[in-house]
């Protein structure tokens, strides 16, 4: 009989196999009170190197996302009044998971997707519910997920969207409370001669002590096996057979990320703990696995309540994985992603945005005071300098240009209306500019904090083939963004003329309207020329990669109409087809095209650039839209109004 | 005259034409989500009209974007290059759009003289064609009478037979095969189906159909019927592309067979797949990158490249790309191909040059402007 096939056929058996119930540690102490962590295990959990979704990152990013799809949050508020960090809440999750389970962490936007389970739901229509409410519906969640996934995604409704979404949730959140099991798991033996040999004293041990004492017992098998009979050799293998089977269960539970990295250079993929010493179960495999990191977990989950002990171990843990990371060429940024991520760059970057918001306000009632434009200017450049940074940041953790996800492209291209407001208001010195500065700003950043809240995911993904070209994405993404910015920025600028005309604000200062209708013109025409540039950069990436310069994607079109309409612009200010009040509505229409163009065309899901598509974003780009066309109906208002005006006078 | 060019080559006609071509792109966007990029691609850009439905009962009719395209050609060299002001003071314009104009014939170009197509390949598989899966073709060979292997082959263009549907019938000849052969029916999306006995008639008890074309081109299957007569003898036949198998038949004491497949085109030298490499983000189904390691080979000798993405290989006026890859089950085992895009555009890089061109005249025009503001501006 050979060992080796029953595992693998076990192991691959098992693998498929749902393990419903988990075992989630001692039953019999409910210490049903969130665990104090100390501020340095924390900070040391934080910066574990783990590989998931296809890179080695922190472990807080990790449970900072993870917590963010899950809940909508990057924090959790406990019954007992806690506020929980999200690697706080992981590692409650990975070492306490009964309480853990008691956490509201499942945000649920329609209380009917509860009742739809047959459960009883909140008052609240949109709350966040935990594991153990869901629990006793699990399997009429799980069948309904199954049904809807049918579905596609066009045609699902509302709720049935949620319940996927609760669905998927509820397994991830299983397996990081089932990731320890491994640890927890005790075999019984008592029956069993084979183990009650090498266990004399005990009635069940602990995976750990099989696995350190398992090369031995393969050792004791083989010798044996010559001088047993038929049935001795069935009743060990049918023992071996049983705990290979609970095995496969345990390996299957931690798969949720993996933390190992391998010791085979060219093996890219890292291993979870367990996954880590399987070989030791190999019978064909003589050489002992190294089971150190192995024991550390087991250790780290007996002592777990002692915390000089677990500190002990966790250091030991992150600073061998980080060290065999680095000896890899990998998670060489993880303490700077840590600290990116603690620093809270861009959220400080915003308030301080807010606060030059609300000095400007300020400055606008006494416009003369030189003062005040200069703590405008200032504040905002603290905001924008900040952005800068935390974009810098992100480009060194990943070696890789300013903008790669849609994400990116929100940050850069705020920073880039920022910065082309105070070139603009240096050089036509009329307050406008700079008034804008902040506004800009403060949108772009609540806008980029929304779209990171909605995603749930990562924001520093790794890349897909097409890609991964750091020459192409510097010179051709980052034009265009750059566009985008300006289109933005022009917008902004035909906002003020629409609302200065309709509120009269300095109805008699016609220089005012000029100079406005400048900047107008002159933002146009610098969105146009990075529009075309990047749109055409594009095309010639576009030759390289997929073979043709251009396919008519949505993407392209996108991109083609913010150059046709600036060209339209650009043509019709020229041959004077268009006086200074088209120009401001043009910059509007220009706003609503760039708008099209970002994330409109993404959310049409169709076409090559799928890697920047995205989903719920409609609502807001449509209230967007309804909005800019009050815009316009106020511009052609005006229009009327200034008409008749003429007419009078001239009568 | 002078007022016709003026009207030619003014703002106001630039204005018109960029403002229907915007409409056009964005119209022809909307629609991808329910059509395929090729019949959007003919329908909207390459048409000389347009006729566009708002949702099920409104019609638009648009100029198309291959008119609008002419138009603004008459438009850019009339108006940006002809009765442009040319001071030397101001080249950029100039500059900028006489790249506009070679961007736009460049287009015209690669669009009516160049060749595209792919190339699916097994490892260690040879190639000397490549497949254009948009277009059809009719092959007629003559067997030969011990092997069956061709020795004579007749291909007939898709352009040729396209346009036989209902009664229309179109007759073709060769110099070099003994009979004439008729085709009738043709159908870009076809399905055989079994005939009800009685109520219809078919060849053998099946018919094709025409079904409504698939979203993605490459996906239909064509089908058509097809007559082949000499003085004595008349065949009918039908001949469908999900049909493996040519349909074969006897013409005197000769063996012949026919089908059809997509449009090959020959390459003047051969390729061969040595090795396909693709790699994922460790666990994650996310590709990281695919490459295909091949030979080519012509009369002079080989050469050994490696294709990836970003990384075309051109070789003797082709350029080859790594498009994607594929197996033809889902079955875990089974082998992978490697899809090459193949593309002959003597124009290729054509809109590399103007792009560059534009770029200069644009910066050149605009910093022009800049300086010139900034010295008004230190003026007052």
């Amino acid at each position: 009989m050979n060992l080796l096939s029953v595992t693998s056929v076990l192991l691959s058996i098992l693998s498929f196999l749902n393990t419903t119930e988990l075992s989630t540690g001692n039953p019999q102490i409910l210490n049903l009170i969130s665990p104090q962590w100390d501020k340095e295990i924390i900070t040391l959990a934080e910066q574990l190197p783990i590989q998931t979704d296809g890179r080695i990152k922190p472990l807080s990013t990790h449970a900072r996302f993870l917590l963010l799809r899950l809940s909508g949050k990057t924090s959790i508020k406990t019954s007992d009044g806690k506020r929980l960090s999200p690697t706080e809440w992981f590692l409650n999750s990975l070492f306490y998971p009964n309480i853990a389970k008691q956490y509201p962490v499942f945000i649920v936007h329609d209380q009917s997707v509860i009742e739809n389970l047959g459960l009883q739901g909140h008052e609240k229509k949109r709350d966040r519910y935990a594991y153990n409410e869901i629990r006793p519906a699990r399997e009429e969640l799980m069948s309904q997920a199954q049904r809807y996934s049918q579905i596609p995604p066009a045609q699902r409704t509302h709720i049935q969207e949620q319940i996927l979404n609760l669905a998927d949730n509820f397994l991830t959140f299983e397996e990081i409370i089932g990731y320890l099991d491994f640890t927890r798991f005790r075999y019984p033996i008592e029956s069993n001669t084979l183990f009650t040999q090498f266990f004399p004293d005990k009635k069940e041990v602990l995976l750990s002590e099989i696995v350190e004492i398992f090369p031995e017992i393969k050792k004791k098998l083989k010798d044996i096996s010559q001088s047993m009979n038929e049935e001795q050799i069935k009743e060990s293998l049918t023992s071996i057979k049983q705990l290979l089977s609970e095995v496969s269960r345990l390996v299957h539970n931690a798969e949720h990320f993996t933390v190992i990295p391998p010791s085979e250079p060219s093996t890219k993929e890292w291993q979870s703990p367990l996954n880590a010493v399987i070989n030791v179960f190999d019978p064909s495999i003589e050489t002992v696995p190294d089971i150190s990191l192995f024991s550390l977990f087991n250790k780290l989950e007996q002592t777990k309540d002692n915390k000089e002990q677990f500190k002990k171990h966790l250091t030991q843990l992150v600073q061998e994985i980080t060290q065999k990371a680095n000896k890899r060429g990998e998670g060489g940024k993880i303490n700077l992603e840590v600290r990116y991520y603690k620093g809270n760059f861009l959220f400080y970057s915003q308030w301080i945005f807010f606060l030059a918001l609300i000095i400007t306000a300020i400055w606008w009632l006494f416009i003369n005071n030189k003062l005040l434009k200069f703590s405008v200017f200032s504040v905002n450049s603290v905001a924008v300098l900040l952005l800068i940074f935390a974009i810098t940041l992100r480009c060194i953790i990943r070696g890789r240009p300013p903008v790669t996800t849609l994400y990116e492209t929100i940050l850069f291209s705020t920073a880039t209306a920022v910065l082309l407001a105070f070139i603009i208001e240096r050089l036509m010195k009329d307050n406008i500019a700079l008034s804008l500065a902040s506004f800009l700003g403060l949108l772009g950043l609540f806008i980029a904090n929304r779209y990171e809240m909605k995603e749930g995911t990562d924001t520093m993904p790794s890349l897909v083939a097409v890609l991964d070209s750091n020459f192409w994405l510097t010179i051709h993404v980052t034009t265009i963004v750059i566009g985008y910015g300006a289109g933005l920025l022009a917008s902004a600028f035909g906002h003020v003329w629409i609302l200065g005309k309709l509120l009269r604000v300095k109805k008699n200062d016609k220089d005012f309207y000029k100079q406005l209708s400048r900047g107008i013109y002159g933002i146009i025409c610098f969105c146009f020329l990075f529009s075309f540039i990047g749109t055409v950069l594009g095309g010639i990436w576009a030759l390289e990669s997929w073979g043709r310069f251009w396919g008519w994607d949505p993407k392209e079109n996108g991109a083609l109409l913010i150059v046709l309409w600036c060209l339209i612009i650009i043509h019709a200010h020229l041959g004077r087809i268009i006086n200074r009040l088209g120009e401001a509505l043009g910059s509007i229409i220009l706003g609503v095209i760039v708008s099209f163009s970002w994330w409109g065309v993404n959310l049409l899901g169709v076409g090559l650039h799928s890697y920047g598509f995205t989903r719920g974003a409609w609502n807001s780009l449509l209230s967007f839209w309804i909005i800019e066309t009050l815009f316009l109906l106020s511009g052609i208002y005006i229009a009327l109004s200034e008409r008749k005006q003429n007419t009078n006078t001239i009568q | 005259m002078k007022k016709v060019l003026h009207f030619l080559g003014s703002y106001k006609l630039s204005v018109v034409i960029l403002f229907f071509l915007m409409v056009i792109v964005f119209f022809g966007t909307l629609a991808q989500t329910e059509h395929g990029i090729y019949e959007i691609q003919k329908k909207y850009f390459e048409s000389i009209f347009v006729l566009h439905w708002i949702g099920d009962y409104i019609p638009l009719p648009l100029p198309g974007g291959g008119l609008l395209m002419i138009l603004l050609l008459i438009n850019l060299f009339i108006g940006g290059v002809l009765l442009a002001p040319k001071s030397i003071k101001r080249p950029g314009m100039l500059v900028a759009h006489g790249g506009v104009i070679l961007l736009i014939l460049g287009g015209f170009w690669g669009e009516f003289w160049g060749d595209y197509g792919q190339i699916s390949l097994f490892e260690g598989e040879t190639k000397n064609t490549f497949e254009d899966s948009r277009k059809w073709e009719i092959y007629i060979w003559k067997l030969d009478n011990e092997k069956r292997n061709p020795i004579e082959e007749w291909i007939i263009p898709q352009e040729h037979f396209s346009k036989v549907h209902g009664a229309i019938r179109k007759s073709f000849y060769s110099n070099e095969f003994p009979f004439e052969i008729t085709l009738m029916r043709f159908m870009k999306n076809a399905k055989p189906r079994f005939t009800i006995p009685g109520v219809e008639q078919g060849l053998q008890g099946v018919l094709l159909e025409p079904v409504s074309p698939e979203r993605e081109e490459e996906q239909n299957l064509a089908g058509v019927y097809v007559e082949v007569s000499t003085k004595e003898q008349h065949h009918l036949g039908m001949l469908w592309a999900g049909e493996k198998q040519p349909w074969v038949f006897e013409i005197g004491d000769d063996l012949y067979c026919m089908g059809i497949r997509h449009k090959r085109m020959k390459l003047p030298f051969s390729v061969k797949l040595e090795k396909f490499v693709k790699e994922f983000y460790p666990r994650t189904n996310k590709p990281r990158f695919f490459a295909s390691e091949v030979i080519c080979t012509t009369k002079d000798g080989e050469q050994r490249t490696v294709i990836r993405m970003n990384e075309p290989l051109r070789f003797k006026g082709f350029t080859l790309y790594q498009a994607s890859w594929g197996t033809k089950t889902d079955a875990p085992s089974e082998p992978v191909f490697s899809v090459l895009a193949v593309s002959q555009n003597p124009a290729e890089q054509v809109p590399l040059y103007s792009c560059v061109i534009i770029s200069i005249g644009l910066l050149l025009h605009f910093s022009q402007k800049l300086i010139r503001f900034l010295k008004s501006s230190k003026g007052a």
